[in-house]
């Protein structure tokens, strides 16, 4: 029990560093870095303790992680091209 | 399936509900990719979220959020420890956050409508962010609003004395990846458009 309030109390912290991050006048590229970096710590930390995957036999992080992983880095093959859309975006 | 191969194996509820939150995160993975696609590509993409109250609410809506899983993994371990009362109660609890939280969401999205922010216009300049807002926001409370059904059934169940603590255990699987979802459309769509 006391391990779940621990994981609650830590993604409410990491929570509220990211509203305070919004508020600071960092370059938006480092903020974007930093807010995604923090929401992963967070998704970690859900999927290991809430969702006890880090109790599992390591098997079954093995199979679930990869798959989603390989498949999300193809998916981001399509924001460099993001930069061209500008011209036919509607504005 | 005692052999070596059945203790390397998990159980096929547990793999079945894994590899479908798997697929589902791919399908979040995709939407958010394309807001970033049309964001990047936009000109000016609009910052309507003022402190208060825009992101103090999305705030409060995450505390929410975050306290429905805390309750739902009380739940998985009570009926781990065979207590189907506290189990139904906790349930019970988890479903009053999830409730909660979409409350908070339309009166949210009710003000935005008043602001005249709809799904191909707003006030603020690229017709895209209410799409993309509405789309990527709206898919996830479909997703809070089915896990609420979901848990209603379980937490029924569970006072009747059916259900076994693995099958509490993957409905807080999904409960959690509702939750996890949100960890990255509350920074992406509200943080990093607050109103300078």
């Amino acid at each position: 029990m006391k391990k779940y309030l621990a994981v609650w109390a830590l993604l409410l912290v990491l929570t509220a560093v990211e509203v305070v991050l919004a508020y600071l006048h960092t370059p938006p590229a480092i903020m974007l870095a930093l807010l995604i970096g923090l929401s992963l710590v967070k998704a970690g930390s859900i999927v290991a303790w809430f969702m006890h995957l880090a109790e599992e036999h390591r098997a079954l992080a093995w199979t679930l992680i990869p798959a989603f992983f390989f498949i999300a880095l193809i998916l981001l093959g399509i924001l460099p091209d993001a930069s061209r859309a500008g011209g036919v975006l509607p504005r | 399936m005692s052999s070596a191969l059945g203790a390397v194996l998990t159980s096929q509820k547990k793999l079945g509900m894994w590899l479908f939150l798997v697929s589902d995160a791919l399908t979040f993975t995709t939407l958010i990719l394309c807001y970033g696609y049309v964001r990047i590509g936009s000109p000016a993409w609009p910052h309507p979220f003022t402190f208060s109250p825009g992101i103090l609410f999305s705030t409060l809506m995450t505390f929410v959020l975050l306290t429905s899983s805390l309750t739902m993994v009380i739940a998985v371990d009570a009926m781990r420890k065979g207590d189907r009362a506290r189990t139904a109660l906790w349930i019970a609890a988890t479903i009053l956050c999830g409730a909660g939280f979409i409350a908070l969401h339309m009166t949210e999205w009710r003000h935005l409508m008043a602001e005249g922010v709809t799904l191909t216009s707003n006030p603020w300049g690229v017709p895209l962010f209410g799409a993309a807002f509405f789309g990527l926001t709206g898919l996830h409370m479909a997703h809070v609003a089915s896990g609420i059904v979901y848990l209603g059934i379980l937490g029924a169940g569970v006072r009747m004395g059916r259900f076994t603590s693995e099958d509490v255990e993957v409905g807080g699987l999904y409960w959690h990846f509702v939750d996890l979802v949100w960890m990255f459309l509350f920074p992406l769509l509200y943080l990093t458009a607050v109103k300078p």
